[in-house]
Formats: C-alpha cells, sequence, structure tokens
C-alpha cells in the first residue's frame, strides 16, 4: 500500500514516505530522551533499510540528533538534571579522544585490517556494557527490594580500590549537580578514551559515555542522561558542520523530517524517563544494547544476501 | 546501345522502389512523451509513453538505461573463517545506474541468434551488459560480483525487466502499433539517461531509435542541492541552526504545555 505522502530528498536522490520518515524520527528520539543516547546506532541502519545511501543516512542522522539533543538537554535541564561542569570536561577530552581516534583508523586502514577492528570493537564494546549494566542493574533491583525487608548494616562498607585511586587524584573538585567530588583528570580522561572509542567504531559514543558517567564517574542515572544529551549536542554539530563541507552528504529534508518526529519523542522520553527508576532505566538499556549486539553479531556470522555493497558507507 | 541505357534506368528504378518498400515495411515510427521530467519536491516517480509502427513480423525491446560510470564496491569476504566483513575494493567500469527493460514476451520467444552475433538480442539483456563493463581488479570472478551487483541494484529498484510489457495494436498494411507505459522509479538522480526503442526479428536486432531524456531538479530540491554542493559550510551551519532551533521551539512548546496545566 502506498501512503500519499511522498517528498523527494535531492542529496539521497531517493523519494521517502512522509509519515515513514517522521514515525522513524519519533521512536529514536524517544529512546534518546529516555536513556540520553543519540540513537545514531540505531537510526542509521533503520534509514539505510528504507534506501537512504550509507553515507546520507549517517550524516543526515547527526544533523537531526542536534535537533533531538538540544530539545532532550532541554527537557532535562528543566529537571535539573544537566551537569554543565562534567559535561564540559567530558566534552573536551571527548574532542580530543576523537581527534587521536581518526588518526588511529587511518593507520588501521592503511594496514588493511580496519573492517575487521572496528566490527570486533563493535560487538566487544556493546557485548561488555550490556551484560555489566544487566548484571549490575538487576542485581541493584533485587537488592533495593532484600533492602526493604532487612535493617541497614551498622558499618559501611569499605572503599573499593577503584573508589580510593580515584580519591588518590589531583585536583580535586566538586560536582555539586551529580553529588559527587573527584579528581578534574577523571572526566577528562574518560573523555579521551570515550572519544578515541567512538571514532574508531564511528559512532556518537553516547552509548558508550552513558555507562562511563555511571559506572566510573559514579554520576545519578538520571543526571548521566541530561549531561550525556548535552555532550552529543556538541559532537553532532562539529560531525553536521564537518560532514557538509567535506562530502555533501547531510540531507537538509531528510533531517528535517526527522527532526520533527524526535524532538517530539525526545520530549516524551524524557518524561518517561523520569517516571521510572534509575536501575530500571539502565536495564532497558542493558537490553537495548544486547540487542543491538546480537544483530551485529549475526551480521557477522549469517552469509550476507548479497556479497557487495556500495562504498562509503559504515 | 541506348535501348540497353534505357533498360538498366528501368532495373534501377525497380531496385529502388523495392529497396524503398523494403524500407518502408521495416522502418519504425517511435514517439515518446516526455522526453524530459522534472523532480520536485513531491516527485515520486513519473511515467515515460513509448508509441510507434512497426512492421507486423517484428518485435519490440524498449530500454531506460542511465549514462555508463565507474561503481566502488566493497567486496564481502570471511574473515578467520566464520566473520563476513568487507574485504577489499571492486571497480566495475562503464556500468549505468539505471537499467529498466521492457519486453513484449519473454526472450526465448523473441527467437535465438548466434552467440557471437553482434546484433543478437542477447546484446539488449543483462548478459550483452556484462560482456561490455569491466572490472577491476581483473584477476577476481568478475561473473560473481556482477551477478551479486545485480541483486544490489535490484533490491534499490533499479535494475527491472518487465515481461510483456508492450501491447500491440491491429495490424494494418504490414505494420502494427505498439505501446509501452515506462515506471520510472522514486529512486533517480538528476541527470541524462537514454531511452531506446529496438525492432526484433527471429533473435536479431533489426532498426532501433534512441532519444536522450533529461531528468531535471526544480524548486526546493534543486535549491537544496545546488546550496550542499556551492556553500557546502553555510549548508552545514544553516542545517546546524534550523536543528537547534527547531529542538529549541519543540522544548519551549512542551515546556509551555507543561506550565498550562
Amino acid at each position: 500500500m502506498h501512503l500519499p505522502f511522498h517528498l523527494y530528498l535531492p542529496i539521497a536522490g531517493n523519494s521517502v514516505n512522509l509519515l515513514l520518515i517522521l514515525g522513524l524520527g519519533g521512536f529514536v528520539g524517544l529512546l534518546s530522551g529516555i536513556f540520553g543516547v543519540g540513537g545514531g546506532f540505531l537510526m542509521t541502519p533503520l534509514l539505510i533499510m528504507i534506501g537512504i545511501p550509507p553515507t546520507v543516512a549517517a550524516a543526515s542522522d547527526s544533523n537531526q540528533i542536534v535537533g533531538a539533543s538540544t530539545s532532550g538537554t532541554i527537557a532535562h535541564f528543566r529537571m535539573g538534571n544537566v551537569d554543565f561542569k562534567m559535561g564540559l570536561l567530558l566534552l573536551l577530552g571527548g574532542v580530543a579522544g576523537g581527534t587521536v581516534g581518526v588518526q588511529i583508523i587511518k593507520i588501521l586502514r592503511q594496514l588493511g585490517n580496519a573492517d575487521f577492528l572496528i566490527s570486533i570493537t563493535y560487538v566487544l564494546m556493546l557485548g561488555i556494557i550490556g551484560v555489566y549494566m544487566f548484571q549490575e542493574s538487576y542485581r541493584s533491583l533485587r537488592s533495593s527490594s532484600a533492602a526493604q525487608a532487612a535493617p541497614a548494616p551498622a558499618h559501611p562498607a569499605r572503599p573499593s580500590a577503584y573508589a580510593r585511586f580515584v580519591a588518590s587524584l589531583p585536583f580535586q573538585t566538586e560536582f555539586p549537580r551529580s553529588g559527587v567530588r573527584m579528581s578534574l583528570l577523571m572526566p577528562l580522561l574518560l573523555g579521551i578514551l570515550v572519544g578515541i572509542l567512538a571514532a574508531i567504531m564511528g559512532v556518537g559514543g553516547g552509548f558508550i559515555m552513558v555507562p562511563v558517567m555511571v559506572y566510573l564517574l559514579r554520576m545519578p542515572m538520571h543526571v548521566v542522561v541530561g549531561t550525556s544529551l548535552f555532550q552529543i549536542l556538541f559532537t553532532c554539530i562539529d560531525v553536521t558542520i564537518m560532514q557538509s563541507y567535506s562530502n555533501h552528504t547531510v540531507d537538509f529534508v531528510l533531517a528535517f523530517l526527522l527532526l520533527l518526529g524526535s524532538t517530539v519523542g525526545a520530549q516524551v522520553g524524557a518524561r518517561i524517563s523520569k517516571r521510572l527508576k534509575g536501575d530500571q532505566l539502565k536495564i532497558i538499556l542493558a537490553v537495548l544494547v544486547l540487542a543491538v549486539m546480537v544483530k551485529m553479531l549475526l551480521g557477522l556470522l549469517l552469509t550476507p544476501d548479497v556479497l557487495v555493497a556500495q562504498a562509503g558507507g559504515h | 546501345m541506348r535501348r540497353i541505357k534505357i533498360m538498366q534506368w528501368i532495373l534501377a528504378m525497380i531496385a529502388c522502389w523495392a529497396l524503398w518498400g523494403l524500407g518502408a515495411a521495416q522502418a519504425m515510427e517511435v514517439s515518446i512523451q516526455p522526453q524530459a521530467f522534472e523532480i520536485g519536491t513531491f516527485y515520486n516517480g513519473t511515467t515515460l509513453n513509448v508509441e510507434g509502427r512497426v512492421a507486423v513480423d517484428q518485435d519490440v525491446v524498449v530500454r531506460f538505461v542511465g549514462v555508463p560510470d565507474d561503481l566502488h564496491l566493497k567486496k564481502k569476504g570471511k574473515v578467520l573463517g566464520c566473520l563476513w566483513m568487507n574485504r577489499g575494493s571492486l571497480e566495475f567500469h562503464d556500468f549505468p545506474n539505471v537499467f529498466l527493460l521492457y519486453l513484449p514476451k519473454p526472450w526465448d520467444a523473441l527467437g535465438q541468434a548466434d552467440a557471437n552475433d553482434p546484433h543478437g538480442i542477447w546484446t539488449l539483456g543483462l548478459e550483452g551488459l556484462e560482456s561490455r563493463v569491466s572490472m577491476e581488479p581483473e584477476g577476481e570472478d568478475k561473473h560473481l560480483f556482477f551477478q551479486e551487483l545485480l541483486k544490489l541494484k535490484r533490491k534499490e529498484g533499479l535494475y527491472r525487466q518487465n515481461v510483456g510489457s508492450i501491447a500491440y495494436g491491429p495490424e494494418e498494411q504490414g505494420a502494427r502499433t505498439f505501446r509501452a507505459s515506462l515506471q520510472i522509479p522514486a529512486r533517480l538522480s538528476e541527470g541524462d539517461y537514454h531511452l531506446e526503442v529496438y525492432a526484433v526479428s527471429q533473435g536479431r536486432i533489426v532498426d532501433s531509435a534512441s532519444v536522450p531524456i533529461r531528468a531535471r531538479l526544480v524548486g526546493t530540491p534543486a535549491f537544496i542541492k545546488k546550496m550542499a554542493f556551492q556553500h557546502a559550510l553555510w549548508h552545514g551551519i544553516l542545517a546546524t541552526l534550523v536543528a537547534i532551533v527547531g529542538g529549541l521551539l519543540m522544548g519551549f512548546i512542551f515546556g509551555a504545555g507543561k506550565g498550562a496545566h
């Protein structure tokens, strides 16, 4: 059945159904608002599925994430969920790490095994993060229900080796919005690490950054979501302008349509996020991450329908 | 002597008449509408109508093809014996991005010519295309990757074969009319294409006509493409600003809505 609303996308060189694009934008925007991830790892494959060339899909998606994360950041800011200080430090680290990552990927491409390493890094990162988040949130959910039945222990547990290491670093400072105290070096170094991984994997890095904020920076989940969106906003502004300037692959019309759907979705997502408990959010995100990992793994293991692909995609 | 000259003149006249008559029987008349089309904001494919007359003992094959160009591809292969991923590049030369074929009946029913006949109808189909394109690197299995490329193009809807898509009218003075409606795909870029009509008989091409078809971007799509390619930096900045304003606007709308309750 053909729905009557079609628009021609001049950069993608294809006509698309308006309602389908709005729906895709809304769905991915919803996830973005709930979990604080950019959604590029979902949106780009969905756009390719409906006939958008891979390079245009990735670049236009970055453009729409600018809008969705602006909307999401504002929604979370109103709820007091954005730690600007932490976000800026992570961003600085991310930009530096991204620059290093781009150089690493250039060297890997020259060696001829970049695609293999990218795919393996992707599956491993998604698998490790997904399994760890799932286990941790599941334990946390169970222990919180057990804690309601049992009294609290008389003495608090001894801090872990990681906590002692973080406390021993110089330049200690308060992050009042996140309610943590740590060295300025921590978000900077972790930002660099995520930036390197994101550049190698060719993604915005939201789904790596969120677990890093939760488990290594010990930020509360709701602040993590808002701060992650704030950071993604700047990353995607950079990507959009660079892609448009260097490759001419940003389809303005496609991005605008996706934006219409995703900004509504992001606002709804932010409200759903507020109603869910932190552990519930983490466990749903873990399932989502694991589902993407399984899909990628199957893509690597099963014989593809077509043994060639247009050059230029991810 | 004069009688011989008159005889030669009469014979020449007869020969001209015979050749003219033969030519009239074989000459194909073709009319194509439209010969150019515009790709505007609401373009979702279009229809080209082909009409004409052809000798009653001939069939008609119609093709809509893009300009042959180079095509860069990634080929997939196994790593460590079990993981499928991109392994190396391929380049096809003289490969048209669009190839739509319209036949009145299956290939077999159009007759068979010698496989080496350069005017055989096989040259009109994918077999003929495969013989014309070249692939790099040369050591690779060209047939295998050509077939894989066809799968990709069919998935995109840019390579199609439509059997039974040419209708004939009644016979009249040794000729008959033909008509075909060509559905041009929505996934089409601005550029030059060719609509080719072939008269075929007993597996051979006996006549042909080719008309250039221009697909031209107009209106908003033309403006956006011009901006994206000629003012790329401003296009990127504008796209970013629109996204931010859109996000702010939606934030404001939702925020205002919340405040009203």
